[in-house]
């Protein structure tokens, strides 16, 4: 009855300074993106008191496939006779989150990895962290004036200042299940020497992807209840009062830009390769037309872009982001380089 | 215009979480199996239950309505009474409306004040606690949430849980006192928006939570000053007929010379596909639109209302 229990983590070998030129064989299996000499430009945020016309306002439907198993906890542990007739062998299982059967990715952890992206590239505060007040550099501590927000806090919110896009689930479009076993990962380490330049903050942190997640097997993992390689999941994705500039770096972050193109790594596991998957942007929803909106009870002229149309606006919305300098180059370039996908890639075998 | 009651519409829809959905207790429960965030609860048939409370649906729905309102008219008081305006009630001083008269304060006030109240004037629209039904059960659920470190990728927050209910649906209604179709039509228009995921009500909209289906069950429209005669509408005390398929906003019960005072819609009303009937104890009458298509109509004939009563002030 003990066969899962997790092995204890191994010391691993010996630290490197992780802001290296990183090879094939590097060592870590992340990247931290520096942050720019330059500080965030705070500025008063568009609110939501209105759908102005100048702006643009509607939903992204997304289609999200799964190139290596990932893994969104829900924190709860099931027998695993519980779970399936297939996983009776096995005592306990960690489960996913989930509705009727299908996997979900919850709105939250969409939001989290498309949240932290978009702070990344553009020049945005440092909104989560517990590293010491001291080691944040100038200009970069959290926003918290709600009159003065950063790129990121304006389109997804600050405390107290409800953003721009909202988020749902996504679920699964099919019942798939798939059990894996994920080793027991280390903690940080905050004092490490890697995190910081200078006495401050290097950068932000970014797993690399892998060609597949390292799979320790029974004996030495813990049984998850895993979204299985290219299993997809659909969900829609809300959005008032953008820019061309900020939905165009958006589009960015869920890998659209045919010259910058990734993909994105969601849940747990990101150390042993896991959680990375593509976005396809199926369909965009435009309102053109506000005032008939709102003067027509029956409305139907919403513009639904696919197609051919829709590759030309999204070259459009990115040129937007390029042209207004939103996205900084030098931040996107490293993100690129680390997010790239296919990738050639090993997941390191040591513990993290 | 609250000293009489002329028309009075309830609308009886069910509300159906698309996903999850949440609206806080804001207090922690001595319960240790219970999440940090619990879900409002109340007595309902004799035994505790979750609910949605009408304060949260009618925050959202007036946001909404205030959202609308400013993108189609404007955020400041015209002097044009006629040309639509939504205040925004949090900052405003209101001391436009001090030593006024009461038909000043009406008509001084923003259209949506008109509906939802301000501190001079009550609401017109009131919004019944929203409970779960019996035909669909309900399921609770737990979620996690962490903020992840930006720097060191660990948990620089939580874990916190919440409880979310995701399956279900809570019945409601919506009531309008002496309105304007106009305002019945803003109404249609924030349920359709509601509908269709622009905007959700309780804790964490922006990250899956909050969106709800809206299914239109009923809508009453009731003129409790009149009565049924010869096949028409009549009002009581007063020379005013119109034909039994009539939908009949406040601005019609009243005089012209009431109507300007009140900035009301002289002559507000729309042909309807409906008949009015009697009501119970032989005065009032009713009209009533049943089921999704039929409240939808109703709906639709509210907001050619509320869309002439848009050009009648842009035009002014």
């Amino acid at each position: 009855m003990t066969n899962n229990r997790p092995i204890p983590p191994r010391k691993p070998t010996p630290p490197q300074p992780i802001n290296e030129p990183v090879t094939q064989n590097s060592f870590k299996p992340y990247k931290l993106i520096p942050l720019s000499n330059k500080t965030p430009q705070r500025k008063h945020p568009v609110g939501q008191d209105r759908y102005k016309s100048q702006l643009l306002s509607g939903k992204l439907c997304l289609k999200l496939t799964v190139k290596t198993s990932t893994f969104v906890a829900s924190g709860v542990v099931v027998m695993g006779s519980d779970l399936s007739s297939r996983t009776k062998n096995i005592p306990l299982v960690k489960v996913a989150v989930g509705k009727d059967e299908k996997l979900i990715i919850p709105g939250s952890s969409l939001k989290g990895v498309i949240r932290s992206t978009y702070e990344a590239i553009t020049l945005s505060c440092l909104c989560k962290t517990k590293a010491n007040r001291e080691a944040i550099p100038n200009g970069y501590k959290e926003c918290n004036d709600k009159q003065k927000l950063c790129p990121a806090c304006q389109v997804f919110g600050a405390m107290g200042w409800q953003g721009l896009i909202s988020f749902n689930d996504a679920i699964a479009d099919e019942i798939k299940p798939s059990i894996g076993f994920m080793p027991s990962l280390h903690n940080p380490r905050p004092k490490r020497d890697g995190y910081y330049l200078n006495g401050k903050v290097a950068g932000r942190k970014f797993y690399y992807h892998a060609i597949k997640p390292v799979d320790k097997g029974q004996q030495q993992g813990i049984p998850v209840q895993q979204a299985g390689n290219e299993l997809t999941f659909s969900t829609q994705l809300q959005f008032m009062n953008l820019t061309k500039a900020e939905l165009g770096t958006l589009l960015i972050v869920l890998g659209q830009d045919k010259n910058n193109n990734f993909a994105l790594k969601v849940g747990g596991g990101k150390p042993i390769g896991m959680g990375t998957m593509i976005v396809e942007l199926t369909k965009i929803e435009r309102c053109n037309d506000l005032k008939n909106r709102y003067l027509d009870y029956c409305y139907s002229e919403n513009d639904f872009l696919a197609g051919d149309k829709l590759k030309q606006y999204i070259q459009e919305l990115i040129q937007a982001s390029h042209n207004e300098k939103l996205v900084q180059i030098d931040a996107l370039k490293e993100l690129k380089e680390i997010w790239k996908y296919p990738t050639t890639r090993e997941a390191p075998q040591d513990m993290y | 215009m609250h000293k009489r009651l002329v028309n009075h519409c309830t609308i009886a829809l069910k509300l159906i979480p698309d996903g999850p959905i949440l609206i806080k207790s804001g207090r922690e429960g001595a319960d240790p199996t219970k999440p940090q965030m619990e879900f409002v609860e109340t007595y309902h048939h004799g035994k505790r239950s979750i609910y949605l409370p009408g304060s949260s649906l009618k925050g959202a729905i007036r946001a909404h309505a205030e959202r609308i309102v400013r993108t189609v008219g404007r955020d400041k008081r015209p002097t044009n009474p006629k040309l639509l305006w939504a205040n925004d009630p949090l900052t405003d001083d209101y001391k436009y409306l001090e030593n006024k008269s009461p038909s000043e304060i009406y008509q001084l006030s923003s259209f949506t004040d008109r509906i939802f109240g301000n501190t001079s004037i009550a609401s017109r629209l009131r919004i019944e606690d929203a409970y779960p039904s019996s035909d669909r059960p309900l399921k609770l659920e737990e979620r996690n949430g962490v903020a992840i470190d930006r720097v060191f990728g660990s948990v620089a927050v939580g874990p916190f849980d919440y409880q979310v209910c995701t399956e279900g649906e809570f019945i409601t209604k919506i009531h309008l006192k002496n309105f304007t179709l106009s305002q019945l039509g803003l109404i249609g228009l924030v349920l359709r928006d509601l509908d269709d995921g622009w905007f959700g009500i309780g804790f964490a909209k922006s990250r899956g939570l909050g969106t709800v289906n809206v299914q239109l069950e009923s809508g009453v429209v009731q003129y409790p000053g009149c009565i049924l005669n010869d096949g028409q509408i009549q009002a009581l005390g007063s020379e005013k007929t119109w034909d039994i398929t009539t939908l009949l906003g406040a601005g019609a019960f009243l005089s012209e010379d009431e109507c300007r005072k009140y900035d009301f819609i002289i002559d507000d009303k729309e042909d309807t596909p409906v008949a009015a009937q009697n009501m119970d104890l032989g005065l009032g009458v009713y009209l009533l639109w049943q089921g999704e298509k039929q409240v939808k109509d109703l709906f639709t004939r509210g907001v050619k209302a509320w869309k002439r009563h848009y050009f009648e002030g842009v035009a002014a």
